[in-house]
């Protein structure tokens, strides 16, 4: 599919880059960073990592959160190279693949008392984020953080008026709208459900995630027990995901 | 092989080097010197090569024993620094012969000093873990054989009283009085400050919406603007990811300037009108 880059901006150019139903506006700041934003776009994550897959000379590194693409430019940039970024055939929602992610359900008391306080059970919660394919949302706060998407409202439960000074490694916890996984510890403050079997990151690689931005994930809750014979049967989450 | 060892650790000293294998879009921190500048001032004197590891000392110099005769330079802040008790310059190759001892005392025009050695240094350096340097911590470095002519490089400026600002993606943001009390004002750099941020101390500003809708990115050198009122500039070790308003931002060369300011110290503001094309 063509893309397109619409200008319109006050007196220079202000860019758009359209690829099939991705409208992307572009700031240039200063030559120092580039923005590309989109607000109701939700696929920016994934086409932030294949943007930095190109390896554009002009781009140093990339941020990609929900809404906005962060290119921090070099004195390589030009608007003319800016606009390679056409080149990248970019179809929005271009899921790739589910990955299934076994997690031993350890509930904190602050996620329970935080479901009791909006009338729901615990039953109700899990049945919510396991019968579901999740996306990823973006990577941030600390390496090895996953943000993952698409709890309904009623879901949405917020954060501890005081963070906890350690969230344990591969802790899968829920924050305001978000489902989000600890591979490293961490002061945090949202509630931890459980403990990942596999985990989801591996920093002694360079592409450290066993997931990637297009992945949808499905929770699996399992206890204890059935969590250690997963470990002792599986190698990692791949194996798990291949041979399961 | 070549060593060091730490005798006394100064308030925070830390090996540091460029580190560009690892990604933002992973959330891990650009790191690496706060006065890049500086760093590379140390590690050119000596023919290394600028991403080559050295030593950044903040705010209250190390002791440090060198165990062979070796050559080292010393560049940013002046600490005072002595080796075997006589004053030594920066700026230069300085000869050091085995077990002499180089010590410093609070730096006196700065917040950061580098010492790079003739060599690159061996210790794991990662992006955000900060692993400060303790009594007898040793450093080993395999010395390299290149020449290294006989020079004298000279930070002349090292920091700045006004520090200059771009407007940043949620400048517009900020309220028309704000705008005008950024210019205005004093700021000053708070206690709340180490290598991932620094809380500024100083009037009230006021940003609507007080929050991103969702976080967004940060990077050193971008100044958020927190609920509260208060600026926050955030450094090398800083998040990738925010959710406060970015108010503005200090440009890669200008931030050398921002992190040689002592805690405590006040600045002013120069928000340029430049605008963003």
């Amino acid at each position: 599919m063509l893309s397109t880059f619409t200008l319109t901006c006050k007196a220079i150019t202000l860019k758009y880059l359209q690829s099939g139903n991705i409208k992307l506006e572009v700031q240039v700041f200063n030559k120092d960073f580039v923005l590309l934003t989109n607000k109701e776009e939700r696929s920016l994550c994934d086409l932030g990592h294949q943007i930095r897959s190109k390896k554009f000379d002009f781009i140093n590194d990339v941020i990609a959160t929900e809404n906005e693409i962060y290119l921090d430019i070099n004195d390589n940039y030009s608007v003319g190279k800016l606009k390679k970024i056409e080149q990248i055939q970019f179809t929005a929602i271009n899921t790739t693949k589910s990955i299934q992610v076994p997690f031993i359900l350890n509930p904190e008391n602050s996620l329970l008392e935080s479901l009791r306080n909006k009338k729901l059970t615990l039953q109700d919660f899990l049945g919510h984020i396991t019968t579901q394919n999740i996306s990823i949302a973006m990577f941030g706060f600390i390496p090895g953080f996953v943000y993952m998407r698409e709890l309904d409202k009623k879901y949405h439960i917020a954060r501890k008026n005081k963070p906890s000074i350690s969230i344990p490694c591969h802790s899968l916890a829920v924050g305001g709208k978000y489902l989000g996984i600890y591979s490293n510890p961490s002061p945090g403050g949202w509630h931890i459900i459980g403990q990942l079997v596999f985990p989801v990151y591996d920093e002694s690689k360079s592409e450290p995630f066993f997931i990637s931005s297009s992945d949808t994930i499905k929770l699996i809750p399992v206890d204890k027990k059935s969590g250690n014979e997963l470990k002792e049967k599986f190698d990692n989450l791949h194996d798990y995901n291949a041979r399961a | 092989m070549h060593a060091l060892r730490i005798l006394k650790a100064g308030m925070l000293t830390s090996v540091q080097c460029l580190l560009s294998h690892r990604s933002q879009f992973y959330a891990y921190p650009i790191s690496g010197p706060m006065d890049r500048k500086s760093a590379n001032i140390a590690n050119a004197i000596l023919s290394n090569r600028e991403e080559d590891p050295l030593i950044e000392c903040t705010g209250v110099a190390p002791k440090i024993q060198f165990l062979q005769n070796c050559k080292i330079a010393i560049s940013g802040a002046d600490a005072q620094w002595t080796l075997e008790q006589q004053k030594i310059k920066i700026g230069t190759i300085i000869d050091v012969n085995a077990n002499q001892i180089l010590e410093g005392k609070k730096m006196i025009d700065g917040f950061r000093s580098y010492i790079a050695v003739n060599g690159r240094i061996h210790h794991s350096v990662t992006s955000y873990k900060l692993v400060p340097l303790k009594k007898n911590d040793i450093i080993e470095w395999s010395p390299h054989h290149k020449s290294i002519p006989e020079t004298i490089i000279n930070n002349s400026k090292l920091k700045k009283n006004v520090i200059t600002l771009h407007r940043g993606p949620e400048y517009h943001w900020l309220d028309e009085e704000s705008k005008h009390t950024i210019d205005e004002s004093v700021f000053v750099v708070s206690n709340q400050t180490n290598r991932m941020g620094s809380r500024l101390q100083g009037p009230k500003i006021s940003c609507y919406p007080p929050d991103l809708e969702s976080s967004a990115a940060t990077f050193p050198g971008v100044i958020q603007c927190t609920p509260s009122g208060q600026l926050i500039v955030v450094l090398q070790d800083g998040q990738t990811t925010g959710g406060y308003p970015r108010i503005a931002y200090i440009r890669r060369e200008e931030l050398n300037y921002f992190n040689q300011l002592s805690i405590g110290e006040s600045f002013s503001i120069k928000m340029t009108s430049t605008k963003n094309s």
